[in-house]
């Protein structure tokens, strides 16, 4: 290919102004990744765009800084629910609590994962009807109940649990439950997984 | 009265040693940096950097401080939540946010909300030409030297793309020109900055 003529074409203008296809864009960045001439070009071009651009500059207004973080501030604790121990309350999830909503329709059970560690994983779920008797290998699974009721059994042993209760199946443990609320039971619900 | 004066000196001493250190300049990389690790900091200082950039161009874009307000906060917030994506050997963090927030504000030009707006005021979208060439000269009078040295012909192309979120096919078709011609007067218009660089 003729690198002069690559540059020439205004392909490389429109991959910075991001108006060209994707298709085009990889070829830029494959084209790119291997030839100083073209990495260097489309420096150039960003450097130009951005002097035009700073032609442009209005202050913002100054209460959107802080409006602005504190957004961020809270996009970033929403981001990182604290993981779920037998000290937990249901007011510690609140903000996950009041901000998620399950669809409309959903079959037996809606699912959302709420944060996404290395040693857990995070979710709030709404259950109709229940699961049938299962186990799991990888991870310990830990409901806190914020709606409804259900019946769970473990390894055999029936119990009840009501909202604000704690169902615990541990790991490899053979376990069912079915749900004894009208409405579904909505659950912060945490896998915990073996320490690796 | 010396004294006022005095005092007056000293206060604006103090304020510009104050705005030193809290708008400092930070290269790209110490920001990128603070980013990558999360900070709030990081966070505060590309507001301090880049908010006027962005928010003029999100206001020449909706033609509204309000709404400019809006896309700009759903920019700041964007641009935190999808940093990780951010991939410097790709280009500057600049234009990775600069095209955050085009789309933004350009997604809202292509909206319902802002067809009905401006069909209470006047169509945007229906605009001639010599209008719209007018009404970008009228914005010249406001800007620095440096713009007022483009070619208006490479301008107006660079202008409809950047602020109306056209692409270069429909600019063709809007300019009645070939599409080669287009793409060689954004060119042209680029390079013509390049003395500009700062």
């Amino acid at each position: 290919m003729n690198i002069e003529k690559f540059i020439e074409s205004g392909i490389l203008e429109g991959y910075v102004l991001n108006i060209i296809s994707i298709e085009d864009r990889a070829t830029v960045e494959e084209i790119a990744k291997k030839n100083n001439l073209v990495k260097k070009e489309i420096s150039l071009i960003e450097k130009s765009l951005e002097s035009f651009s700073s032609e442009h500059k209005i202050t913002p207004p100054n209460h959107l800084k802080t409006k602005i973080i504190d957004q961020i501030k809270e996009e970033k604790i929403f981001s990182s629910p604290p993981i779920l121990t037998e000290n937990s309350k249901i007011e510690d999830y609140q903000l996950w609590i009041d901000k998620i909503e399950p669809p409309e329709n959903y079959e037996n059970m809606y699912m959302k994962v709420i944060g996404d560690y290395k040693t857990a994983k995070m979710v709030i779920a709404w259950i109709k009807d229940g699961e049938t008797n299962h186990s799991h290998s990888e991870y310990t699974e830990i409901f806190l109940i914020v709606e409804g009721s259900c019946s769970a059994t473990i390894n055999g042993k029936t119990k009840s649990y009501n909202v604000g209760n704690y169902v615990r199946f541990p790991i490899n443990s053979n376990h069912s439950y079915k749900v004894t609320s009208k409405k579904p039971m909505k659950v912060i619900a945490c896998l915990a997984f073996k320490a690796a | 009265m010396k004294k006022s004066i005095s005092l007056f000196l000293m206060s604006r001493f103090v304020s510009k040693i104050y705005s030193n250190l809290y708008s400092k300049k930070i290269s790209e990389e110490e920001l990128i940096k603070l980013l990558q690790e999360n900070s709030e900091e990081g966070i505060s200082l590309l507001y301090d950097n880049y908010s006027a950039i962005l928010y003029g161009i999100i206001t020449k874009i909706v033609r509204s401080e309000n709404i400019a307000e809006d896309i700009l906060q759903d920019t700041f917030v964007k641009i935190w939540k999808n940093f990780s994506s951010y991939d410097s050997s790709k280009g500057r963090l600049f234009t990775w946010m600069l095209n955050i927030a085009r789309n933004k504000a350009i997604d809202y030009i292509r909206s319902k909300e802002f067809k009905n707006r401006s069909l209470n005021e006047s169509d945007i979208n229906n605009k001639s030409l010599s209008e719209i060439s007018s009404e970008m000269n009228t914005d010249q009078i406001g800007l620095s030297n440096t713009l007022k040295f483009l070619n208006p012909k490479n301008k107006i192309v660079i202008d409809i793309i950047y602020f109306k979120g056209y692409t270069q096919v429909e600019a063709a078709k809007y300019l009645n020109i070939p599409l080669g011609t287009v793409k060689s007067r954004v060119r042209n218009g680029l390079i013509e900055l390049r003395k500009y660089i700062k």
